[in-house]
């Protein structure tokens, strides 16, 4: 393998793979990155067994097609602290790279790369195509959302739901949920879904250009992005998702609508004097106005604060919440105005936003702090 | 409090290394009752659940001092307070009445000490060994407690202070009600002494009839003994009495330990082996424990099973859920789980049972649910904790007879 190549060039596929590689495994082989050069093409990858990510670069000249995999930090270190210059890279039989530069020449002990894992073979198939726009959206909206708990790892990842021409992802740990959908006619009619990990998913949004499209695959075991230079393969999480269209409530007693930034603005304040703890806020709501109080009853802290709103359907009503929690939902809502679908003080509020992109829903749902003994 | 950063005197005089605190709210939940209905005061009060006119199956939870004169104390069955006096006023507890009592005695008790470890609704630790210099002298800072208790709350506590807390509880009892009673660290032999060695924390009815088979009455016969014999006599609980005989006891005041946990066990009147009649055993286990933590508003995220063999051999296994539950059905699918990995471990199919002579359940890590996030599985369970509810108020008003799981059911009948 022999190919040369500006320094900046590389360096760019170089950082995109090389956060894949895992801080520690019981596989030495996935401390490397594999480099393989054919049809005047560059293609870097690595994995950690769960995601194998893929660069392609074109080099300025390709001497010699082959492949050879290297160890990962050592290389990247490396190219990260070269000016952009041209460099050489020259691999022997013996799978040693040399890279030779202006500066001078560095020599890297490597290993066959046909020992390297290889790239999941994707079965079973559904392909669809996805604006860049949107596919951001799709993850942004609800990736907040998911669950560390390893103890449900449904919940870990991000449900991609597909059908009738519409996408829609979910994400929730229990204690909030969100959901965006997207509609278009080219999107496929027959239903399909998986579990995609938030590790992958901020991988996607870490590679995925604003412009342009992405193509998504998903198939029986592996989820594949294909992007502009990069493909990312995911593992998907084999579970069952949370039927979560059984706590949607249906049975609305009360509705709010509320400037979005007020409100937010005003749970940011009021939050600084809450529990540490517990981060409880409760929004007491009268026909007039809508109260926001929080306490400290360990330091003595207080803060009361009355806000606007824009309607409340219903009559006084109060409800408690983790401010960050619901700092964070507001904070997703892109609307000016905000509406609040409420049940009971101790059911899943529901949070939408009064005006959508055309062919987007979104819907958020949080779980309250009881207030009460039960 | 680390109090030498303050620079003042550090410790208080005398050979004092700890100054504990122990208050007792006297006869509370009657006192409460007699504080709000004045025409109670003076009368024989008895609070317990499901009185039901003496034939309530439910035991006393508090007697008024003037019941106590009949022979009426808390934990006998209301059925035989009824016998010992029937011209009392029997009361169901209004247990939310007695909680905000019981926040603001913990409210003014704040102000003495920030080292506060709550025992119950009614009882409290302090360790005021950083703060006690504040108030001139121990006497002054004891009769501060009981005068702003009662300030606040027009009821009287009972105060015992010494250099440990098994001693600071005794002394709290010693001279109730109102009393106040500081042991000094020279003096804590001298009080003990005379004592009843059931006045010790941890001799229970089981560990006293031992001691009294073995002649000893007080705690100075208790103290003749060396801690061979007694380490022979009761195991590991020896080194626990010799120590305690001689009011050594090193535990901190803590203040998070507030109820750790809620449990429930049964000792079989005969070894058991019928593997369906403990598992009925352990339903029902499961509902008091269930039905107790719903009581208090409370949540638990561990399941302890227990379990003694014939040999006495005690074994505890226990899981930590992902999140607080106080469902009985959660808390028996846990337990029956641990029962079951524990059925086979280390034993063969050909391997007959090993007789059970006693089994419990608990539940630890508790909070409260008021407070608590909640999630959209308390949606889902919410059926069931409306159905466990129900069959709580039940049973509290018809006993515990009349509505039970089927599989606890035939518990009751075999026994």
């Amino acid at each position: 393998m022999k190919f040369s190549i500006q320094r900046d060039e590389i360096y760019e596929a170089l950082q995109k793979v090389a956060s894949v590689i895992p801080q520690r495994s019981t596989i030495a082989m996935t401390q490397n990155i594999k480099f393989s050069v054919a049809d005047g093409q560059l293609e870097l990858m690595t994995t950690d067994l769960e995601i194998t990510m893929v660069s392609f670069v074109k080099p300025q000249e390709v001497t010699e097609e082959g492949a050879i995999a290297l160890p990962g930090r050592q290389i990247h270190d490396l190219v990260r602290e070269l000016p952009n210059i041209l460099l050489t890279f020259e691999s022997d039989a013996n799978h040693r790279l040399e890279i030779r530069s202006d500066f001078g020449q560095y020599k890297i002990g490597g290993e066959n790369p046909t020992e390297f894992p290889h790239k999941p073979a994707i079965t079973e198939v559904h392909e669809i195509q996805l604006p860049n726009r949107i596919l951001k959206r799709l993850i942004e909206k609800t990736i907040f959302a998911t669950s560390t708990d390893e103890l449900r790892p449904a919940l870990t990842g991000v449900f991609f739901e597909l059908g009738e021409n519409s996408i829609q992802t979910v994400a929730t740990d229990g204690h909030r949920l969100a959901m965006l959908g997207y509609r278009d006619d080219s999107l496929p009619i027959e239903s399909m879904n998986a579990i995609i990990s938030t590790r992958a998913l901020n991988f996607v949004l870490r590679s995925v250009e604003f412009e342009g499209v992405t193509a998504m695959a998903l198939g029986n075991k592996h989820a594949l992005f294909q992007m502009d230079s990069t493909r990312l393969y995911a593992r998907l999480i084999e579970e069952m998702y949370v039927d979560y269209n059984r706590v949607i409530p249906n049975d609305i007693n009360y509705e709010l609508t509320i400037n979005n930034a007020e409100l937010l603005a005003s749970v940011k304040r009021v939050s600084l004097f809450s529990n540490p703890i517990t981060a409880q806020v409760v929004l007491h709501i009268t026909p007039q106005r809508l109260e926001i109080h929080a306490e400290d009853m360990d330091y003595g802290g207080e803060a009361n604060e009355a806000i606007a709103h824009q309607s409340f359907t219903g009559e006084d009503f109060t409800i408690g919440f983790n401010s960050r929690y619901l700092q964070t939902v507001l904070r997703h809502v892109d609307s000016q105005q905000v509406v609040l679908k409420l049940v009971r003080p101790d059911y899943a509020v529901l949070l939408q936003p009064t005006e959508m992109p055309e062919n987007e829903k979104q819907l958020m749902l949080l779980m309250p702090i009881r207030l009460e003994e039960a | 409090m680390n109090p030498t950063l303050t620079g003042t005197p550090a410790r208080p005089a005398g050979g004092w290394k700890r100054v504990i605190v122990h208050v007792d709210m006297d006869a509370f939940f009657a006192a409460v009752e007699q504080l709000l209905r004045p025409e109670l005061r003076g009368k024989p009060v008895i609070v317990g659940a499901d009185p039901k006119g003496g034939k309530g199956r439910g035991v006393v939870s508090t007697a008024s001092y003037e019941a106590r004169v009949f022979g009426v104390r808390s934990a006998i069955p209301i059925s035989e307070a009824y016998r010992l006096c029937p011209q009392g006023i029997y009361i169901p507890p209004n247990g939310k009445l007695y909680s905000r009592y019981s926040r603001k005695v913990f409210e003014i008790l704040n102000h003495f000490s920030p080292q506060i470890q709550p025992v119950s609704i009614d009882e409290a630790f302090l360790d005021v060994t950083g703060s006690v210099h504040l108030f001139g002298s121990i006497r002054k800072l004891g009769e501060e407690i009981k005068r702003r208790i009662h300030a606040g709350t027009g009821l009287t506590a009972s105060v015992g202070i010494a250099p440990s807390k098994s001693v600071a509880k005794i002394a709290s009892d010693i001279q109730k009600p109102a009393g106040l009673t500081i042991v000094a660290p020279e003096n804590v032999q001298e009080f003990l002494d005379p004592l009843p060695a059931s006045k010790l924390w941890g001799v229970g009815k089981k560990s006293m009839e031992t001691l009294l088979r073995m002649g000893i009455r007080t705690v100075r016969d208790l103290r003749e003994y060396p801690l061979e014999v007694l380490e022979q006599k009761f195991g590991a609980m020896g080194e626990h009495l010799f120590r305690m005989a001689r009011g050594i006891d090193e535990r901190e005041v803590r203040e998070e330990e507030e109820i750790k946990s809620v449990s429930h066990e049964t000792t079989f009147e005969t070894d058991q082996t019928d593997r369906e009649l403990l598992l009925s055993t352990l339903l029902a286990l499961s509902e008091k424990v269930g039905s107790r933590l719903r009581k208090y508003g409370l949540r638990g995220k561990t399941v302890q099973l227990k379990l003694r063999f014939q040999d006495f051999s005690t074994f505890t296994r226990h899981k930590t859920l992902s999140h607080y539950t106080n469902l009985t059905d959660e808390i028996f699918t846990v337990s029956k789980s641990l029962f079951e990995q524990f059925d086979k471990t280390g034993v063969k199919e050909t391997d007959p049972p090993r007789p059970v002579r006693l089994i419990g359940v608990g539940l630890s890590q508790l909070v409260s649910e008021k407070g608590m996030q909640t999630s959209f599985w308390d949606l889902e369970n919410e059926r069931k904790v409306r159905l466990e509810k129900v069959v709580d108020q039940i049973q509290e008003k018809f006993g515990k007879s009349i509505i039970t799981h089927a599989q606890a059911l035939g518990a009751r009948k075999r026994k």
